[in-house]
């Protein structure tokens, strides 16, 4: 791995890995997240990769990546606790094969650059068919979230548990937000991102293509940078009494969600034992949630718990008949007590840090595992799979029982079915 | 011990193929330097092998979703179930049904021969009980309400029913809670038994590993059943030309109206060859990919969002091209779908789209070698259809237009279903 400091502010990253057929490229913007710019701000790569000034037509674009024998560039927008990415990619075929004397990946870094720095714009402002056409397919992403109610439960829990700040903001921002922008506000919103973001670029192939920093450093004169120092996340104390919603909707199944919360967030290495805990909480097989609640008592169909390192937080999430949803609730409490009072068997917390580094040595298989895992990474130097391996090897019966005290119940959501499902 | 590498000259990659005496198919596929291997231990016994002709020549019956429900039960053995197992090995595992296959995988990173061990194990260990059955009866009902609450299973699922009168492929993967109800230990045996034969199984493996070594150790703890059951064909009742309905809706809690356009290939063969996959897929990313002007149409009147996809949906005797979103008026994207076909029929041929399209799938194919994952999903459909990974490729390098022009025979509007669910 190889860490090079581009310009203030702009970090590059390239991992060499001869296994894949592709060179895997991105660039990452981090901004601080703010519930005023968190939608304007998502927008953009949105906007930025549906076209460029060299082909500002969607389709042309489109045919051009088909002709690239199916190179890929794009963008989407995350938050990383208190901040937000904003993520363009690129993955292209290596040149040797394919049939024809094309330089992919070339084509592809001048496609990705274009689309950050090139936008097909006019008169300080995108053009409105593209802020339109990209507002409507937002638009329709967030009234869809209700269609999944797996995701619809976890996405109304955390907006919930974090409503007073940033963060409880969906990834896209809300519908009303959304709906107010105008190509000018994205037009500015661009700029400043160009201006302020703290900016990583990570190639994962099997060479650095020629010049690719030396290009990006070029792109960026001329912007009067001046980047934000990424903030540390605040973590939410739970609330004092827990916050009970329920919801009644037209299902056969119903959803409990739990959130808990605790006051530690950081590097990987000082939360590992975080993520053993969450783990024999509601991770495999082995897992408390897994053999009791759905194996033993056959409460919910599934109820797994999921950790969020970057906010502190955990969900437990389960598909749950709704006569047993009650019972289901207390069991999941009474296994996490189980935690606090140690029993747990040395055999499942041994099975746990093996499955936990078995699908870490996986990652580096997958380009966009490791993509993912070092551009959701902060720190100026972020911790390989390798090193946050020996962190969780580390763990002891004592850091799990320690980690299970930490977490407090702050919210419980609740889907409960309003009639027999109707049809026509 | 018979060997034979299976080569491609065309995409340079090779595999190994070996035929156990059994009958069993044994595919691997090496790949240096990788840290993961996967591995699935496969049966082609799926939802669609509903009823067989018995010793007599008598047709028996088969509850719907015993296949599903075998595969729930065969994770358990006498002495323990699978997932305790890999618990000590660290492995991923899982599970699937689909219509013609049923499939048991793990990854894993290391102590691959232990994980092969396991799973060459208790795929070969049916172990079922009266009170084990009737515990899982309990479960699958949860999982059988969770899919009934999901709005993009039950458009597919109703535009199936519309489609087919007999063809089992018209029932729900995991049967009916009434369905289910029936399934006894004895049924689960017999099934087993009939379908479960090593000539109808086969093995495939990729990741980084000795070829030879791995086969040996295959030979060596593959259990042979003592009394050998030749293996039973499933019937699959004849099934008419024309489709049962042209439209089928019913209501659910969703944002927006979701479409599910199916249009049925009365003349399909048993199962597909590689030069008819090949041209159908090239003719639906031609009509309705992304860079294609139907797909811009839509966009623009606003009729389809980022949930528009499209496939050849196909498995062993059935074969439909199928369109898929979110639209407030399906039945216009239905209109625009045909009139873009009558229109591809009657005009000259794109021949740069034709060209774009056919490199895209040859580099996105490419790149499916790069997970022993992909790798493994590939020729688990090549040996359930029966066609040969590398003549799929050959067929991308030759395809001409005519070839593709062919298949727009398929889309004929009497035998198209439009399946939609629209908002309660």
């Amino acid at each position: 791995m190889e860490y090079i400091n581009i310009a203030n502010g702009v970090k590059g990253l390239f991992i060499e890995n001869n296994r894949f057929s592709t060179t895997h490229i991105s660039v990452n913007l981090y901004l601080p997240l703010e519930t005023e710019t968190v939608a304007v701000n998502a927008l953009l790569p949105y906007v930025l990769s549906s076209c460029c000034e060299d082909y500002p037509d969607f389709s042309a674009l489109n045919l051009r990546l088909s002709e690239l024998y199916g190179t890929d560039v794009g963008g989407v927008a995350d938050k990383i606790g208190d901040t937000q990415v904003l993520k363009f990619f690129s993955f292209s075929v290596e040149d040797e094969l394919i049939p024809d004397a094309v330089k992919l990946t070339d084509e592809a870094c001048s496609l990705l650059f274009s689309m950050i720095f090139e936008p097909s714009v006019k008169n300080g402002s995108f053009l409105d068919a593209d802020v339109e056409r990209e507002k409507r397919l937002t638009l329709e992403k967030i009234a869809g979230i209700i269609n999944d109610k797996r995701t619809y439960a976890i996405s109304r829990i955390t907006a919930e548990m974090y409503k007073d700040e940033a963060f409880g903001q969906l990834k896209t921002g809300s519908y009303e937000a959304v709906s107010k922008i105008t190509g000018k506000d994205l037009f500015s919103a661009w700029k400043e991102a160009i201006k302020s973001a703290q900016i990583r670029i990570q190639v994962i192939g099997k060479k650095l293509p020629d010049g690719l920093f030396e290009r990006l450093k070029e792109k960026l004169e001329g912007s009067r940078r001046a980047p934000l120092e990424i903030k540390s996340t605040t973590p939410k104390k739970a609330n004092s009494e827990v916050c009970r919603i329920e919801e009644n909707m037209d299902v056969s199944q119903g959803k409990l969600v739990m959130g808990f919360c605790t006051d530690l967030v950081g590097n990987d290495k000082d939360t590992a034992f975080l993520a053993v805990f969450a783990d024999l909480f509601g991770g495999g097989p082995y897992s408390k949630l897994f053999k009791n609640v759905r194996e033993k008592y056959s409460l919910c169909y599934y109820c797994a718990a999921r950790p969020n390192r970057t906010k502190g937080y955990l969900l437990v999430d389960s598909g749950v008949e709704p006569e047993n949803a009650e019972r289901a609730e207390k069991e999941i409490l009474n296994q996490l007590e189980d935690i606090k009072n140690g029993d747990i068997s040395a055999d499942d917390l041994a099975a746990s840090i093996r499955s936990i580094k078995d699908s870490l040595i996986c990652l580096n298989d997958s380009q966009a595992a490791l993509d993912n895992w070092y551009s959701m990474r902060l720190s100026e130097t972020p911790v390989s799979p390798e090193d946050y391996i020996s962190a969780i090897e580390s763990v002891t019966l004592k850091d799990v029982i320690k980690a299970a005290k930490m977490y407090t119940l702050d919210t419980v959501y609740k889907i409960s079915p309003k009639q027999r499902k109707g049809e026509n | 011990m018979n060997k034979t590498v299976i080569k491609s000259e065309l995409i340079k990659k090779e595999y190994i193929l070996n035929e156990h005496p059994s009958g069993l198919k044994i595919m691997l596929y090496p790949m240096q330097g990788f840290s993961s291997n996967y591995a699935i231990f496969g049966t082609k016994y799926g939802s669609v092998d509903n009823a067989y002709l018995n010793e007599n020549g008598e047709k028996v019956d088969l509850p719907e979703g015993i296949a599903h429900f075998l595969e729930h039960k065969l994770f358990e053995s006498e002495d323990g179930d699978a997932f305790t197992k890999y618990a000590k090995t660290g492995a991923y595992s899982n599970a699937y049904t689909s219509f013609d296959r049923t499939c048991y995988l793990f990854s894993c990173s290391n102590r691959f021969y232990d994980n092969l061990k396991i799973l060459l194990d208790f795929v070969r260990s049916p172990y079922f009980t009266e009170a084990t059955v009737s515990k899982e009866q309990g479960i699958i009902g949860q999982e059988i309400r969770m899919y009934d609450d999901m709005p993009n299973w039950r458009v597919m699922f109703n535009m199936l029913e519309g489609m087919f009168y007999n063809h089992p492929v018209r029932i729900d993967i995991a049967g009916t809670v009434q369905s289910i109800a029936k399934i006894t230990h004895n049924t689960l045996y017999d099934c087993y038994n009939r379908f479960y034969d090593l000539s109808n199984m086969f093995i495939v493996l990729a990741g980084d590993f000795n070829t030879d070594e791995v086969l040996d150790f295959i030979y060596k703890n593959l259990k042979l059943p003592e009394n050998p059951m030749a293996n039973t064909k499933s019937v699959i009742p004849d099934e008419p030309k024309e489709v049962k309905e042209n439209f089928v809706s019913c209501k659910l809690d969703v944002a927006k109206p979701l479409f599910c356009l199916g249009f049925k290939e009365s003349d399909a063969a048993e199962t597909p060859d590689a030069m008819q996959l090949v041209s159908t897929e090239i003719l639906l990313k031609m009509l309705a990919g992304s860079a294609s002007p139907l797909y811009r149409e839509l966009l623009e009147k606003g009729l389809i969002n980022e949930e528009f996809s499209f496939e050849y949906f196909n498995g062993r005797g059935f074969a439909l091209p199928i369109f898929e979103g979110e639209s407030d008026n399906p039945k216009e994207v239905m209109e625009l779908i045909l009139e873009k076909i009558e229109q591809y029929k009657n005009e000259a041929f794109d021949q740069k789209l034709f060209e774009a399209v056919r490199r895209e799938l040859y580099g996105r194919g490419i790149c499916r070698f790069d997970t022993a994952e992909s790798v493994c999903s590939m020729l688990t459909d090549a040996t359930v259809l029966n066609y040969d990974i590398f003549e799929y490729f050959e067929c991308i390098a030759k395809i001409t237009p005519d070839d593709v022009k062919k298949r727009l025979s398929l889309f004929d509007r009497k035998k198209a279903v439009l399946s939609v669910v629209n908002p309660v």
